[in-house]
């Protein structure tokens, strides 16, 4: 498959002579991971219908204004994102560290939060091996948390790449290819949030 | 080039907290909407995701199969939720 055909517009605007585009290298990446989630999804909601009581009872345990906070800080974080990638069309790289940096702070709340709802479960003596709503809950949210860590490494980098060069097209590049990533953790997260925290509600 | 201006993504983000503070109160007050309040609050979340999708990854500006493939992964997501609630709820 010609590399042409799968560019799309944002990678042409910046794509000078023959380097190399990693933009349709990270959709196909994303695509491919949020299909296995799509996936996971389909087998949770199937695996739900079997233990209706189990699943919502376990469901109605989950601390809701927590993730209500952890998707406003996703959503947050992105729109950070937004605006470092903004700045970096601009070549301003003092503006586009500062978002990059604002975006990693915010994003980090997401840890914290979700280090409460873990060690509150576990303190609670609640596991993965409690029932299968917890394996799914703790299975799918720990999968996306590895996710979230790739996506704060990657910002951090960002962050540090920004602070040592200017910004020319291969770094731009670099850069939307980093947001896409972020935004891919929200994306999931999006849906993530009520499939496991509000389906229970009765 | 189009893409998400400063001032778009911040409209955007707050539809994105205005639909998500909405939706998770409605999914507390279950009595507001009664059995069709977990649909509403996926559909929400199948509107957010799409903003997501559309702005701030700018797949709007994206070549068409791009588009497609990551609007399909939505609407398909969304679908399956919804339909296995439904099926779940009507058993």
């Amino acid at each position: 498959m010609q590399m042409n055909e799968l560019r799309i517009r944002a990678g042409q605007a910046t794509a000078s002579g023959h380097r190399v585009d990693l933009l349709p290298g990270v959709l196909w990446f994303i695509l491919a991971d949020i299909i296995v989630f799509f996936m996971i999804f389909a087998d949770f909601m199937m695996r739900r219908a079997g233990q209706l009581a189990v699943f919502d009872q376990s469901a109605a345990t989950l601390n809701v204004p927590l993730g209500v906070l952890n998707t406003l800080i996703l959503m947050t974080s992105g729109l950070f994102v937004v605006f470092a990638v903004n700045a970096a069309k601009a070549g301003d790289r003092g503006t586009t560290r500062r978002w990059l940096l604002l975006s990693f702070v915010v994003g980090a709340g997401f840890a914290v939060t979700k280090g409460l709802e873990y060690s509150s479960k576990l303190g609670q003596g609640i596991t993965m091996y409690t029932n299968d709503f917890y394996m799914y809950y703790f299975t799918l949210t720990g999968a996306h948390f590895l996710h979230f860590i790739g996506g704060m490494v990657t910002l951090a980098v960002l962050w540090f790449l920004v602070g040592r060069q200017q910004i020319n097209g291969r770094l731009l590049n670099v850069i939307e290819a980093g947001a896409l990533y972020w935004h891919m953790v929200d994306l999931l997260w999006i849906f993530l949030f009520p499939m496991l925290y509000l389906l229970g509600a009765r | 080039m189009t893409h998400t201006s400063s001032r778009l993504a911040t409209m955007v983000w707050l539809f994105l907290v205005l639909a998500t503070l909405g939706s998770s109160w409605l999914a507390g007050h279950h009595s507001f909407a009664g059995e069709w309040t977990a649909v509403f609050v996926m559909l929400v979340a199948y509107a957010k995701a799409r903003a997501i999708m559309l702005y701030f990854m700018d797949l709007r500006a994206a070549e068409l199969p791009w588009r497609l493939s990551f609007e399909a992964w939505g609407l398909a997501s969304a679908a399956v939720i919804i339909a296995l609630w439904l099926q779940a709820a009507n058993a």
